[in-house]
């Protein structure tokens, strides 16, 4: 009687399974970085990197512990290869080429071979091979190619010390979206004693509120309030136009924020990330706009895509109007860019607008004299209205299906695709003043401002992010999932 | 010990941050201040609790402002049937007619709320409100489920409830204290796609909601409960009204807290013209209403039904649910009158509680 009254009564409703994955503008963050650093600066000399280490190795582990364990295995393999790939001609050629192939096979296996190969995809979302998706993959892989690229070419020695290596793989706060840091400025911070003064606490500060305004106050926001139908049934939405700008600006906004948080964190520890984004929006040029846009990445494409092919294409034939040296390099770098961003068809139209657009551009410069006196305001100004609707336009690509993409065009033509905007993308205007501020005088600007001004910033950044994040869960970051 | 690191830091980054800290301080009594001012209060409309439920915020609005002006003779707890149907100005007059006595009565009627959730909401509410009698308002109709989970998710969500409840976080802490931070609850989903459309019902909700709770029809056509059911002359058609099989389920804290206060059940009637197109579910019905007498029994709490032929089999109703002005004015000087017939002369839990609140009153 007693077993069959039990069985009768419903069972409680389960409460959903904690997340256990730290995002990096969430308070288990902030404590998270606050506790390794204490720790950090407690630590004996000796016992610092490997500290560090294990903190990035736990802060992988909430994300899966698998996702560690490749990382770890990708890092002893890179980090083996590299004495050979400078060892001689015979070693040397096939090390590279194993160890660059290598980390390509990580990235093709899991952000390109289910896309080609449809077949692939149900075996890529079974509940085991979640366990198996490397967290930021997409970033670490290219900095074990460019290390051993580096290495190869004799710019830097193989780091003999196997845990300031993987630490440079795999430095926590740059794991899940970069910056794509490179060794031999990583390494060499490492190597020397971090000093963490008044200035490098003012600046982490000031790079952690501009981050989390950037994300929480302007991207989220922006990215929510865009109706679901403008990008997957543009002809049942209205005012295109603007939502299209509120996507770009949040793009930006999300991950130029994620860089700005994680740079300030790092300064905690001493180190120095590099910059990835400056104020993309106000370039003047295709080739600016990719000197200010994810810059550590287009670093990466021009130095281990574009300048070799060019060098390669020069080396044939050294005229000015070369033309497969006009044509391929930019191409294929933009290719490559459209590729690492993702799978499918979508992201190398993507790319290859971005593509043509280089090209244009120096074809128009190929038209001028060779050293043109300097641009009048205006024409700078209207320059670089072309690129900035440019590259918004070349985003169409970059968030929708090719079909969805080619009938959100068709609207762009339609008067309901440009009707008064939401009040609310006055979100817009602020991201544009903030950038502007930081292209004007600086991206630490309000560090030079009187303590009142930069005191009531702070207030005002920490009540606004605050605020943002009360309501629903914001998405997590866009570049997380590159 | 040799460091990895070395620390060269003074206080002089600390005040600035000291400095934000104040001016934070300062700009939130500011905000605190104006959150309470009747003109900000107009212009932003009713505070929220987090809830992403309007008629939520609205109902506890109106009995927080009730609460403040005074005490309250009875809270009347339940759905949008509540909402439309227990007007308490009409409950007032029938009692003072009665009685010679005032009665002051609050309706709580939030949209798509199941019994079980509003009877967990009870003694969140008789807490925060105190008043002398609840009467809790159900009906033999189940609410749609998919319209009942979301009500319930809705509340679910609110920290202001769950603060309310007893669990701590920031938000409840603050949302149970702070004008300001009630006021953005209502504002904070400003980010999201429906946040238009949400602002506009809320809005139609302020108007409509008079303030002793009450729906009143303010002729907007978005602000009715459903009316083309019942021109519909066949059953099949005409039958929205499933009958919620176990009408006791989930009503456990209603017994608690009829051990503590009085409480007493109003079974709303069951629109007559429902029944007479679909006779046979009249079973059904008498089903629900016993089960759920049986259960009040045993809780030892009263059950008030009316079946009256005074209210109009269709004149009376919105729909097959709800009553319309008209029928609201009857049922709630039905109730009125109860009230006060049972004020006057009757020993029974709920009565007797009445019965002081009426002498206190008078008195008044």
């Amino acid at each position: 009687m007693r077993r069959a009254r039990r069985r009768s009564r419903p069972a409680p409703p389960r409460a959903p399974p904690a997340d256990p994955t730290v995002q990096v503008d969430s308070l288990a963050f902030a404590g998270f970085v606050l506790a390794v650093a204490a720790g950090y600066h407690l630590a004996p000399a000796r016992l610092g990197p490997a500290w560090l280490l294990a903190a990035s190795y736990a802060f992988c582990a909430t994300w899966s512990w698998t996702a560690a364990a490749t990382l770890g295995l990708s890092t002893l393999a890179t980090w083996a290869i590299a004495p050979r790939v400078r060892a001689g001609e015979g070693v040397r050629r096939p090390a590279l080429a194993a160890g660059v192939a290598a980390n390509l096979a990580g990235l093709a296996l899991w952000k390109w071979a289910r896309a080609w190969d449809p077949a692939l995809e149900p075996l890529a979302a079974s509940p085991a091979a979640a366990l198996f998706v490397p967290v930021g993959i997409s970033f670490y892989a290219l900095q074990a190619i460019a290390y051993l690229l580096d290495v190869a070419r004799g710019q830097l020695p193989p780091e003999r010390d196997l845990v300031r290596f993987a630490l440079y793989l795999a430095w926590f706060p740059k794991l899940l979206a970069g910056p794509i840091e490179r060794a031999r400025p990583f390494l060499a911070q490492l190597a020397r004693p971090a000093v963490v003064d008044d200035e490098a606490l003012a600046r982490s500060a000031a790079l952690v509120a501009v981050g989390a305004v950037r994300k929480t106050v302007l991207a989220d926001p922006l990215l929510r309030m865009i109706p679901a139908a403008v990008f997957t049934r543009p002809a049942a939405a209205a005012g295109h136009a603007a939502w299209l700008l509120a996507y770009a600006v949040a793009l930006y906004d999300d991950v130029a924020g994620y860089t700005s948080i994680v740079r300030g964190a790092s300064l905690l520890f001493g180190l120095e990330l590099s910059p990835n984004f400056a104020c993309p929006f106000f370039a003047r040029s295709f080739t600016e706009f990719w000197n200010r846009w994810h810059i550590t990445l287009s670093t990466w494409l021009r130095d281990y895509v574009y300048l070799p092919l060019s060098r390669a294409l020069l080396r044939r034939n050294l005229r000015r109007r070369n033309v497969p040296n006009l044509l391929l390099p930019p191409m294929a770098a933009m290719l490559a860019s459209g590729l690492w961003h993702g799978p499918g068809p979508r992201m190398l139209v993507w790319g290859a607008l971005h593509g043509v657009f280089l090209i244009a551009e120096r074809l128009v410069l190929l038209a001028r004299p060779r050293r043109p006196a300097p641009r009048p305001a205006r024409e700078g100004a209207l320059a670089g209205a072309v690129v900035f609707v440019a590259a918004v336009l070349a985003l169409i690509p970059f968030r929708m299906e090719l079909p969805v993409a080619a009938a959100f065009t068709r609207c762009l033509a339609t008067a309901a695709a440009w009707t008064a905007p939401d009040p609310r993308l006055g979100l817009v205007v602020v991201s544009f003043w903030l950038d502007w501020v930081q292209w004007r005088r600086g991206e630490l600007v309000f560090l030079r401002w009187p303590r009142l001004v930069r005191a009531g910033l702070l207030a005002a950044a920490a009540l606004a992010t605050f605020l943002a994040t009360r309501g629903d869960a914001g998405p997590p970051f866009i570049y997380q999932r590159f | 010990m040799d460091t990895p690191s070395t620390i060269r830091v003074t206080a002089r980054p600390l005040r600035t941050a000291g400095l934000a800290a104040v001016l934070l301080a300062a700009f939130a009594g500011a905000a605190e201040w104006a959150a309470r001012t009747e003109a900000v209060r107009r212009r932003l409309g009713a505070p929220g609790t987090g809830s992403a439920n309007a008629s939520f915020d609205v109902a506890l609005d109106r009995l927080e402002a009730a609460a403040r002006r005074g005490p309250l003779d009875c809270l009347v707890l339940g759905s949008s049937v509540a909402y439309w149907g227990v007007d308490p100005r009409r409950m007032a007059d029938a009692y003072r007619a009665r009685t010679g006595a005032g009665l002051r009565c609050v309706t709580f009627g939030v949209n798509g709320l199941t019994a079980a959730t509003a009877a967990s909401l009870a003694p969140v509410l008789a807490r925060r409100c105190r008043p002398r009698l609840l009467l809790f308002v159900t009906t033999p109709r189940l609410v749609p489920l998919a319209m009942g989970r979301d009500a319930t998710r809705a509340l679910e969500a609110s920290p202001w409830l769950a603060s309310q409840r007893g669990e701590f976080t920031l938000a409840g802490w603050l949302a149970n204290r702070s004008a300001a931070y009630r006021l953005y609850l209502a504002h904070q989903g400003w980010m999201r796609e429906s946040y238009w459309k949400e602002r506009t019902a809320a809005h139609l909700f302020d108007t409509m909601t008079a303030p002793d709770g009450h729906g009143r029809d303010i002729g907007h056509p978005a602000g009715r409960p459903p009316v083309g059911v019942r021109r519909s002359r066949t059953c099949p058609d005409a039958w929205d009204y499933p009958v919620n099989p176990a009408p006791a389920r989930g009503l456990e804290p209603l017994a608690a807290l009829a051990a503590a206060m009085p409480v007493a059940i109003v079974r709303m009637p069951v629109p007559l013209g429902a029944l007479r197109r679909c006779p046979a579910r009249k079973a059904e019905v008498r089903r629900a209403a016993h089960a759920l007498a049986r259960w009040a029994r045993g809780a030892g709490i009263p059950v008030w039904a009316p079946d009256p032929p005074w209210l109009g089999p269709d004149a009376d109703y919105y729909d097959f649910v709800h009553l319309n002005a008209a029928g609201a004015a009857r049922l709630s000087a039905w109730l009125g009158e109860r009230l006060a017939a049972r004020a006057l002369g009757s020993n029974a839990p709920g009565e007797a509680a009445l019965a002081a609140g009426a002498a206190a009153s008078a008195a008044r």
